[in-house]
């Protein structure tokens, strides 16, 4: 696929990629990745609700950061690891894994994830994020309880 | 269709079809036909920790996964599986989402869960096949001895 077949008019595949690197690097500092987000954007994280908050779609910037900075309160990101990445058209996936902390019982783990970003123009109008939340919950518990 | 000449050429839209196929196959639990579009030494790797879901972790060679989806067939039956977006290079990689309705056939649990899998190709067979998911409620439908929905 060449560059100029690819995306949208107003990125490049290259700065598509470029895009979804800052994208990674901002995730766990959400007043950095604020200028990346349209002010409609939609965020999905895929999960049931009815057992985690964090699952859910939020339908605007402020909510997704609202969610971003409630994440990054009870998890503390130690490591983001990039290993794949997929643009076709205005929509990529990405393949990526986190270390994270839980603030609370400092339990650490490596989490798999992966999102698809929809952009237009040079912002993110639409993520769905996928992560091993079974691994998120353990890092919750306290050590007695295993 | 496991021959590169009639892989060779194909179209997006071509691809999708047989993407589709595929799963199509898989949740009518007609699973040679899919095995034989793998590698011999192909992964499938279930995102999750096995100490929390019996299915998860890695599974190398046709047999490990034939018996990996013959397990997951035991536990759990599939009532619906709609794929619902598609990211592709083809013929290296593909990312596609879906949506499936799921019963534990020993608890009566049912949930629906939406996941994606990603499909590495190499010489026109997948090499890799990696599916991610809603870990947590996997691990609870596995677990449960609720009767009725968890959604």
């Amino acid at each position: 696929m060449s560059e100029s077949d690819s995306l949208s008019p107003q990125i490049t595949r290259s700065g598509f990629e470029r895009f979804i690197a800052a994208v990674l690097d901002r995730r766990a500092n959400p007043a950095l990745l604020a200028g990346l987000l349209a002010p409609e954007a939609d965020w999905l994280l895929n999960g049931d609700q009815a057992s985690w908050a964090y699952a859910g779609l939020r339908c605007s910037r402020d909510s997704i950061l609202a969610y971003l900075n409630a994440f990054a309160v009870e998890f503390q990101q130690k490591e983001m690891r990039r290993l794949d990445v997929l643009i076709d058209g205005e929509q990529a996936c990405v393949q990526y894994e986190m270390r994270l902390q839980h603030n609370g019982t400092g339990r650490v783990a490596l989490l798999q994830c992966l999102c698809f970003i929809r952009v237009e123009g040079e912002l993110i109008i639409e993520v769905s994020e996928f992560i091993d939340s079974a691994t998120l919950f353990r890092l919750r518990e306290s050590r007695d309880s295993d | 269709m496991d021959k590169k000449s009639d892989l060779e050429g194909l179209s997006r839209e071509d691809y999708i079809a047989i993407a589709r196929d595929i799963y199509g196959k898989c949740a009518r639990g007609d699973s040679e036909p899919v095995l034989a579009l793998f590698h011999e030494d192909a992964t499938y790797r279930l995102i999750g920790s096995r100490a929390l879901i019996h299915a998860a972790g890695l599974r190398v060679g046709k047999n490990e996964i034939r018996e990996s989806w013959r397990a997951f067939d035991v536990d759990f039956e599939m009532l619906s599986f709609e794929v619902d977006d598609l990211v592709v290079d083809y013929p290296r990689c593909s990312y596609m989402s879906w949506r499936m309705r799921i019963r534990n056939r020993g608890a009566g649990a049912e949930a629906e869960l939406d996941g994606v899998d990603r499909l590495q190709w190499r010489d026109f067979k997948i090499a890799e096949w990696t599916r991610y998911f809603d870990t947590a409620l996997m691990a609870a439908l596995g677990d449960s001895d609720r009767k009725g929905d968890l959604d």
